[in-house]
């Protein structure tokens, strides 16, 4: 059954899931390779991509997930001192 | 292209703060590249991501980090910073066996690298002798459909005889007749990439140490994988390579790539936390 507890839980994984992005990402990457497009129209679509990945991104900060990229440190618990 | 996600660095879970602005004026990070093992600092010259920084070493005994000043921010995956990144891996990989860290790993200062390399000493280290003199190499097929429905068609008796009856009774023959070719197409498809893609691997493992298949990217690509190669085996796998691209090649596009630092094969799950 569906609450809304769930669909709240459908509509955020959507938003937070990079993983299409980035498949477009590469078939666009193929698409330059295999010379479909030029070097213009490459720009121009994987800055959309760009904008798409940095849009995940702050839901997935807002949710308080992790994101890839940004200043890291190694975690305190695995912090061994020699 | 390479995915670079399969390399080490591993963000933790532990970051649930919003980050503030991350591009604050002025501040410096160190961008890291791989680690190595050598025991003196090292500059490998103006080469660094985001237009040309200073690639040098953060040193820890007889570890190093490879990094480059940066602003702290988020590096965005575009052609350009990944190619600044792998240009900097292929590099030092010519003089160092690699261990290359993920696309955009940035950490706020010197103190928090050196923190890097102490902490994750020994497994830096087991890795590195495990890696020592060996390379990555991509192996990406994609096949012309069109050309192995036709030798399918061919080849296969059930397959011919079918769409030779269809096309006899053209007017007659029914819907249902065409489904079942249209299925039997595509399973003597599905099994004829099955055999391709086994039959270069097991050709391909005769001259590599490991092998590790990714999904394929887009709809013609049959293949998608990486093999880790001995340095001392580099022209067996390339001649390798050469044979079945020439055996398949009215068939098979092969796109050979390397050589790469490990990505595909080191995998040390760091526990990394987001540096506020």
């Amino acid at each position: 059954m569906w609450t809304l507890d769930k669909v709240r839980r459908a509509v955020e994984d959507e938003l937070t899931d990079d993983s299409s992005v980035k498949e477009d990402l590469m078939c666009l990457q193929l698409e330059l390779e295999a010379g479909d497009i030029d070097d213009d129209e490459y720009l121009i679509r994987e800055k959309a991509i760009m904008q798409r990945l940095r849009e995940v991104r702050e839901w997935r900060e807002q949710l308080g997930m992790s994101i890839g990229g940004g200043p890291v440190r190694v975690a305190r618990d695995n912090d061994e001192t020699r | 292209m390479k995915a670079l996600d399969a390399s080490i660095a591993e963000a933790g879970s532990g970051s649930e703060t919003a980050g503030e602005s991350l591009a604050s004026a002025g501040e410096e990070g160190k961008y890291v590249y791989c680690i190595i093992r050598h025991q003196a600092a090292r500059d490998f010259g103006e080469i660094g991501i985001g237009g040309g920084a200073r690639v040098y070493t953060v040193q820890h005994a007889e570890l190093a980090a490879v990094v480059s000043d940066t602003p702290i921010v988020i590096y965005d995956p575009t052609r350009e910073n990944v190619l600044a990144h792998e240009f900097v891996n292929e590099t030092v990989m010519r003089e160092f066996t690699v261990i290359p860290m993920s696309f955009g790993t940035v950490f706020r200062s010197e103190e928090d690298v050196g923190q890097l390399l102490r902490s994750t000493y020994e497994a830096f280290t087991d890795v590195l002798e495990k890696m020592k003199d060996k390379i990555e190499f991509g192996v990406q097929i994609r096949w012309d459909r069109d050309r192995v429905v036709e030798s399918i068609e061919h080849d296969n008796d059930e397959i011919r005889k079918l769409k030779d009856e269809i096309t006899r009774n053209a007017a007659s023959s029914t819907y249902f007749a065409r489904m079942q070719l249209g299925r039997l197409i595509e399973g003597a498809l599905e099994d004829s990439a099955g055999r391709y893609v086994a039959t270069v691997h097991e050709e391909l493992r005769r001259v590599s140490v490991a092998s590790r298949s990714n999904k394929v990217i887009g709809d013609r690509m049959i293949m998608n994988a990486a093999f880790l190669v001995n340095r001392s085996d580099e022209k067996a796998f390339d001649d390798a390579v050469k044979e079945l691209s020439l055996r398949f090649e009215h068939l098979l596009a092969f796109k050979y790539t390397g050589p790469w630092p490990p990505y595909n094969f080191v995998n040390i799950k760091l526990k990394l936390e987001k540096a506020d």
